[in-house]
């Protein structure tokens, strides 16, 4: 079962890195075909089935970025991020190369900025699905199951999330890190709810790059949508160092016979 | 050459050539203890990969960080090959008389993939240096699935001395 996004709205509000581009894509005459107060389709269509009657006008913010989000995962397909260049993104994305220099400084600022958008919504999905559930096992099952779905559905952000970019430099080593200090402190918190014994400091870290590695395989060979049915499995890998191997056989079992 | 195969000819042939190195020393650290627990043949497997990349620390940055990020689809591919060979050699150290057989092998590639991160960012960080230190965690990290964690935090203290306690 894929998660409801209907509720999800596109940003009417620049974040703090992006100022806004009201005007600035308004006056691009390059690509006159371009519907810039359209929803994304899936969007639209999510918007429609909660029984909103009128989608609301997307930020041309909202439209850059998703443009760039998927220009960004096309290349770092194609041709690794090393090797991307502006013009390959501005090629892709149909933008014009002033605005997105009016933007960002440099391909790596386009990309932190994406990149910090695409993990500020998996954070949300995931720190809903866990804070409705009472305890920590739960709170992971719900929230890998989460995340997987969101990689699953949203396969160019996964892309941009899990690639591995610490052979680009350290500015992108940083995304990474940013990734992993997200949910490295829910991961943890097993260690002092379940009287766990002494573990690896880097744990966690483990935990989530063995997470990171499914994902960006599946992504990668083209079978994302196929990540929500291993859930049970990485459940149960994530909960035994802290609970044990038995009770975290038994804890995924039942915990997935209940997921609907 | 297509765009898409961007990582040339020289740089696969060095990838290919890096990860010869690594398996011919983890094979032949696994047959020397061919006679012994399956888990102490892991541990010794582990802590020959940790060996190496802790003293040749360019081929295993070549072998993890730089393949993915010069290397594009082609990079993907060897890179997941080379995480679906580790996974294919702890698959074949599972209990034949035990329900490990059922399992979904998901978990040894996930442990691999996880392992590999751990070696990835000390390098990316120039951190080469802690590679031994973090063998052992991650000896404890692979066997857990399969021994449990008071086990597999005594193998690793076996092997290494530093499993957390």
């Amino acid at each position: 079962m894929r998660l409801d996004w209907a509720g999800e709205q596109p940003s009417t509000r620049p974040p703090f890195f992006l100022p806004s581009l009201a005007g600035t894509m308004a006056n691009e005459s390059r690509h006159p075909g371009l519907d810039r107060t359209a929803l994304a389709g899936d969007d639209r269509q999510r918007w429609r089935a909660a029984g909103r009657l009128a989608p609301p006008p997307v930020s041309a913010d909202h439209e850059l970025r998703r443009r760039l989000t998927a220009a960004w995962a096309e290349s770092i397909a194609v041709r690794g991020y090393s090797r991307t260049t502006v013009q390959h993104l501005v090629d892709s994305s149909r933008i014009s190369r002033s605005t997105f220099y009016d933007n960002f400084g440099s391909k790596d600022e386009a990309f932190v900025a994406i990149h910090t958008d695409a993990l500020a919504s998996l954070g949300m999905h995931v720190t809903v699905a866990a804070a409705a559930e009472p305890t920590w096992p739960r709170k992971v099952t719900s929230g890998l199951a989460a995340a997987l779905e969101v990689a699953a559905g949203r396969p160019q952000e996964a892309r941009l999330l899990v690639g591995d970019l610490f052979g680009a430099g350290p500015r992108m080593g940083y995304c990474h890190d940013l990734l992993l200090a997200r949910f490295t402190p829910g991961l943890a918190a097993g260690r002092r709810s379940n009287r766990a014994p002494p573990l690896p400091s880097s744990l966690e870290t483990a935990l989530l790059g063995s997470l990171i590695g499914i994902v960006s395989s599946r992504v990668h060979s083209g079978v994302g949508d196929t990540l929500p049915a291993l859930a049970p499995s990485m459940t149960e890998f994530i909960l035994a160092p802290y609970l044990g191997v038995e009770k975290a056989k038994r804890t995924a079992g039942v915990l997935s016979a209940e997921a609907p | 050459m297509a765009e898409a195969d961007v990582l040339g000819d020289e740089f696969a042939g060095a990838f290919e050539h890096a990860f010869a190195r690594l398996r011919c020393e983890v094979e032949a650290a696994c047959a020397d203890t061919a006679k012994r627990d399956r888990p102490v043949r892991v541990a010794v497997g582990v802590k020959t990969a940790f060996a190496f990349a802790a003293a040749h620390p360019d081929a295993t940055q070549l072998l993890t960080n730089e393949t993915l990020a010069h290397g594009g689809e082609r990079g993907v591919v060897l890179y997941q090959r080379m995480i679906s060979y580790f996974a294919s050699l702890l698959i074949s150290a599972r209990d034949p008389d035990s329900d490990e057989q059922g399992r979904s092998t998901v978990v040894e590639e996930a442990t691999v993939g996880g392992v590999a991160l751990l070696v990835g960012r000390r390098l990316a960080c120039n951190r080469e240096s802690e590679l031994p230190a973090i063998a052992c965690e991650a000896i404890q990290f692979i066997l857990t699935p399969w021994v449990g964690i008071e086990r597999a935090r005594q193998i690793a203290n076996e092997h290494c001395g530093t499993a957390a306690s």
